[in-house]
């Protein structure tokens, strides 16, 4: 379980600078100005010339894999609830790396968005474990 | 504003699915059973062919081109925390679609994450209220000292 928890720990902190990093790169690109086949190729030279999207896409892959990874050896629904604490490692990413304004009405929101994830999430995780127990009980009284 | 959250319903009905689809599929692989290259040969096969899961890689890359698009019009601190709307669109799909019993926790969580999100929209409500009044403000001042000469 220990080893889980360091893991998103890690996997967290890896997204929060993806998405920062992406978000950042995103906003240098210069837009579709019209439809054609000749921007959107355009565009997509744009988009893997950028330094900072490139590394956003190869953190958020790592990001990913590791995400495969522990859901391959424990429950969605204990996973999930613990990928919360993302929101605020992101909005701490967003604001060190991109220089992002967070105002105090912000942080009031985001902080109410990652315990309610977390308790939306955990309350599965409850679920299926009380599932498994009354499994467990009628499988003993046979 | 109004089109950023219905691309981000959206976007988080998509990733949902995805999310059910790849541990489903992830579930029904048989594992390592030595570390060879043959066997890292055989567990790539049986994930490039496993059904489920390249369903699930699709709809993330859906969900990915979406909040690509999303970031690029909006904060990081907007868009981000907002994406927990998916909590809120796989309750209602529990209790209303798939007629689970959705427990009193989980739906205190799906009202701290309404208002958690209704205060992060608002705050960005504030900010474009901010910075419109700050453009406007020097234009004010111009004008008032062309009046002046």
């Amino acid at each position: 379980m220990l080893t889980v928890i360091v893991v998103l720990f890690v996997a967290a902190i890896v997204e929060s600078i993806a998405v920062a990093y992406l978000g950042g790169g995103l906003k240098e690109l210069s837009g579709i100005k019209t439809i054609s086949l000749s921007e959107i190729w355009r565009i997509f030279l744009e988009i893997v010339t950028n330094g900072k999207i490139m590394f956003g896409v190869f953190l958020e892959a790592l990001f990913f894999f590791t995400l495969c990874y522990m859901f391959s050896q424990k429950d969605v629904s204990l996973v999930w609830p613990l990928t919360s604490m993302g929101f605020i490692v992101t909005t701490v990413s967003a604001k060190l790396i991109l220089g992002e304004r967070v105002s105090t009405l912000r942080w009031i929101g985001i902080s109410l968005i990652a315990i309610g994830a977390v308790l939306t999430s955990y309350s599965e995780h409850v679920k299926e474990q009380a599932a498994k127990a009354a499994n467990l009980a009628s499988v003993r009284h046979l | 504003m109004a089109k950023i959250i219905v691309i981000l319903i959206v976007a988080a009905i998509v990733e949902s699915i995805g999310v059910a689809f790849l541990a489903g599929g992830l579930k029904e692989l048989s594992g390592f059973k030595g570390i060879s290259v043959a066997e890292i040969g055989r567990v790539i096969v049986e994930v490039a062919t496993n059904g489920k899961i390249l369903f699930g890689v699709f709809l993330e890359a859906i969900f990915f081109a979406a909040l690509c698009y999303m970031l690029s019009q909006k904060d990081v601190s907007l868009i981000w925390p907002l994406t927990s709307i998916g909590f809120i669109v796989t309750t209602l799909a529990a209790k209303f679609v798939l007629h689970e019993q959705v427990s009193t926790v989980r739906w205190g969580g799906v009202l701290l994450i309404a208002l958690g999100a209704l205060l992060t929209s608002y705050s960005e409500h504030e900010k474009e209220q901010a910075a419109k009044a700050a453009n406007a403000a020097p234009v004010a001042a111009n004008s008032q000292s062309q009046e002046a000469n």
